[in-house]
C-alpha cells in the first residue's frame, strides 16, 4: 500500500530523515516510534508532500508520489492528521468535515455515509455539529482531525502524534478509536512518543533514531526487545 | 446644521456602503492569499468603466452591460493573479505589495488607452427624491443601500453554503490543513481574487451613477475602502462593513465643512481611530 523506498529529505540543507526505507501493506497498522526530535514528523510530512525529498522514492501502491504537492497526494487516498490538527478553528465541525470530503470525491449518498460513520465513531462530535472547532477541548479537537480525515475515505491514514498534549484518559479514549478503525480494515501508519500504546495498537513497528531505521518487528517484538525497553519504556 | 443631520447621515450609509463592499473585496483576497492588494480600486474603475461605455457607447442593455462590467472586473482580478501574483509564490510582503502598486500602475494606463481620460456616467435605475430633514436624497442613492446589504449576504451565503467558499475559508484558516484536505491553495487564491474583484467591480457600477468615474479615480476609491478595510480590522468581515459604512459617514459629515477637504480630513480621522484602536474599532 505505501512504501518507502531510501528516502532523505530535511529542510534546506538540514537533512532529518536519512535513507528511510519502510512499507505498509494493505489492512495493516504500522508503528513509527521514537524520541523527541527523531524525524518521525519530518517522515511524514515529506511521504505527504508537505516538504520536499531529498532523494529515494515514495509509492502509494504503484503510483509513484515523489515530490507531488500536499493536495493532489492527499486526493490519491492518503490522508494526514498532522501533529497539532491543523484544524479550521472559526468553521463549525460540520463545515470541517464537509472539507474533508474534498480530498475523496464522493456522491451525496457517499457522504452522507461518511457522516454517519464519523458521527458513529465518535458521537460526541454529532451533539456539537454547529460548535466552532476552535471551542472544542483538545481531546474533541483530536478526534475532528481524526474524522476530518476519514471523511475522505483514505486508502491509509497517517497519524502524526495524536496523544500528544492530551490526558491519560483522553489518551486511553484515542487508541480505543485506534483499535475500532484497525478493526475496520484501515490502514494506518501511526508515529507516536507514546511507544507503549502505539506497539500494543500496531501490527508492526519500526523504531527511528537520529533520523534512520534502527528496528523493525512485530508490535510485540519490539515491546520486548532490550533496545525499546531500555530507551522508551523504562524497563 | 442639525437639521441637515439625517441628509448626511443617509449620504454617508449610502457612500459608507459602497465603500463596504470595497472593504470587503479587500478582506475576500487578504484572508485567502494574505496578499494586500493595491490595485483593488481599479477594479473598483474597471468595473465602473466597462459597464458604462458598454451601456452609454455600445447601447447594451443595462442589465447586460452591469453584469459584463461585473464579469470583466472579475476576469482582470484573475489575470492579474495568475500573471503578477501567482509567479511570485513565496515572496516577501513587501514584494507583492510592490506588485501589486505596478499592476494598479498598469491597469489605469490601460483604462485611460482604452477609454480616455473623460469622466463616465451612468443613468440612475431610480428617478425622484426622498426628503430627509432639510434636504433630499435620491431615490437611486437609497437603493445603493440595500443593493450593498443583498451583496454582502450573498457573500455570506457564498462563503457558508458552496464549496468553493468553504475551501477559500479553510485556506484562510490554515493552508498547511487545506492543502491535506486536497484543496489547491492557488486554485482557492486565484478564486479569491475573481471574487474580490467582482466586488470591487459591483461597488464602481454602484457608485457611477452618483459621482461619475474616470481612468484615475478606482485608487480613492481604493484607499477609502482599504481605509474600511483597516479600520474594522483586516481578516474581519464584518468590521470591514462597519469601517467603511464609518469611512462614508465621516465623510459625509466633513462635507458640510468643507467638501474640498472632506478626503483629506476623513483619512486623518482614520488615521486617529487607528492610534486610538491599531488592530481595528472590533479588536479586542
Amino acid at each position: 500500500m505505501l512504501k518507502v523506498v531510501n528516502m532523505s529529505a530535511g529542510y534546506g540543507k538540514l537533512v532529518v530523515v536519512k535513507s528511510v526505507s519502510l512499507n505498509v501493506q494493505r489492512n495493516e497498522v504500522v508503528a513509527l516510534v521514537g524520541g523527541n526530535g527523531a524525524g518521525k514528523s519530518t517522515l511524514l510530512r515529506s511521504i505527504t508532500g508537505l516538504i520536499g525529498v531529498s532523494e529515494g522514492r515514495v509509492f502509494l501502491g504503484d503510483k509513484n508520489i515523489t515530490g507531488k504537492p500536499a493536495e493532489k497526494i492527499a486526493k490519491m487516498g492518503l490522508s494526514l492528521v498532522p501533529e497539532g490538527r491543523a484544524l479550521f478553528p472559526a468553521m463549525t465541525i460540520l463545515e470541517n468535515l464537509k472539507v474533508g470530503l474534498n480530498a475523496g470525491r464522493a456522491s451525496r449518498s457517499e457522504a452522507e455515509s461518511r457522516f454517519d460513520a464519523v458521527f458513529e465513531l465518535f458521537p460526541d462530535l454529532k451533539k456539537r455539529t454547529g460548535s466552532r472547532a476552535g471551542d472544542l477541548s483538545g481531546g474533541q479537537q483530536q478526534m475532528l482531525a481524526l474524522g476530518r480525515a476519514l471523511m475522505s475515505a483514505p486508502d491509509i491514514l497517517l497519524l502524526d502524534e495524536p496523544s500528544t498534549g492530551l490526558a491519560p484518559v483522553l489518551v486511553a479514549e484515542l487508541f480505543e478509536k485506534i483499535a475500532i478503525m484497525k478493526q475496520t480494515g484501515m490502514t494506518i501508519l501511526l508515529a507516536e512518543q507514546n511507544v507503549h500504546k502505539a506497539l500494543d495498537v500496531a501490527d508492526r513497528g519500526y523504531v527511528i533514531e537520529n533520523g534512520r531505521i534502527v528496528l523493525e518487528d512485530t508490535g510485540p517484538a519490539l515491546k520486548s526487545s532490550e533496545r525499546v525497553q531500555k530507551a522508551y519504556l523504562g524497563v | 446644521m442639525g437639521q441637515y443631520l439625517g441628509l448626511f447621515f443617509a449620504n454617508g450609509v449610502v457612500i459608507g456602503s459602497i465603500y463596504a463592499l470595497i472593504a470587503l473585496s479587500f478582506n475576500v483576497i487578504y484572508s485567502t492569499t494574505g496578499i494586500i492588494n493595491f490595485a483593488q480600486g481599479e477594479f473598483v474603475m474597471i468595473g465602473a468603466l466597462t459597464t458604462a461605455w458598454l451601456h452609454v457607447a455600445m447601447h447594451l442593455a443595462m442589465p447586460l452591460a452591469i453584469l459584463a462590467g461585473v464579469f470583466t472586473a472579475a476576469v482582470v482580478g484573475l489575470a492579474c493573479y495568475l500573471v503578477g501574483l501567482r509567479p511570485a509564490k513565496g515572496a516577501s510582503p513587501v514584494t507583492y505589495i510592490i506588485i501589486t502598486i505596478a499592476i494598479s500602475i498598469i491597469l489605469k494606463s490601460l483604462a485611460s488607452f482604452v477609454w480616455g481620460t473623460d469622466p463616465y456616467t451612468l443613468p440612475k435605475l431610480v428617478q425622484g427624491g426622498v426628503r430627509i430633514g432639510a434636504g433630499e436624497v435620491d431615490k437611486h442613492s437609497l437603493l445603493v443601500i440595500p443593493v450593498a446589504g443583498m451583496c454582502m449576504l450573498l457573500l455570506v451565503l457564498f462563503f457558508r453554503y458552496t464549496r468553493v467558499g468553504l475551501n477559500m475559508r479553510a485556506c484562510a484558516e490554515n493552508k498547511e490543513g487545506a492543502r491535506l484536505c486536497g484543496i489547491s491553495v492557488n486554485n482557492a487564491s486565484a478564486a479569491s481574487f475573481a471574487l474580490g474583484a467582482a466586488l470591487a467591480g459591483v461597488g464602481g457600477v454602484m457608485i457611477t451613477p452618483i459621482l461619475s468615474m474616470q481612468f484615475d479615480a478606482g485608487m480613492m476609491m481604493g484607499i477609502k475602502g482599504f481605509s474600511g478595510a483597516i479600520l474594522g480590522g483586516f481578516g474581519n468581515p464584518i468590521g470591514c462593513v462597519i469601517g467603511g459604512l464609518m469611512v462614508g459617514v465621516i465623510e459625509q459629515f466633513i462635507c458640510y465643512f468643507s467638501s474640498g477637504y472632506k478626503d483629506i480630513l476623513a483619512l486623518v480621522i482614520v488615521v486617529v481611530l487607528l492610534l486610538l484602536r491599531p488592530r481595528g474599532i472590533l479588536s479586542r
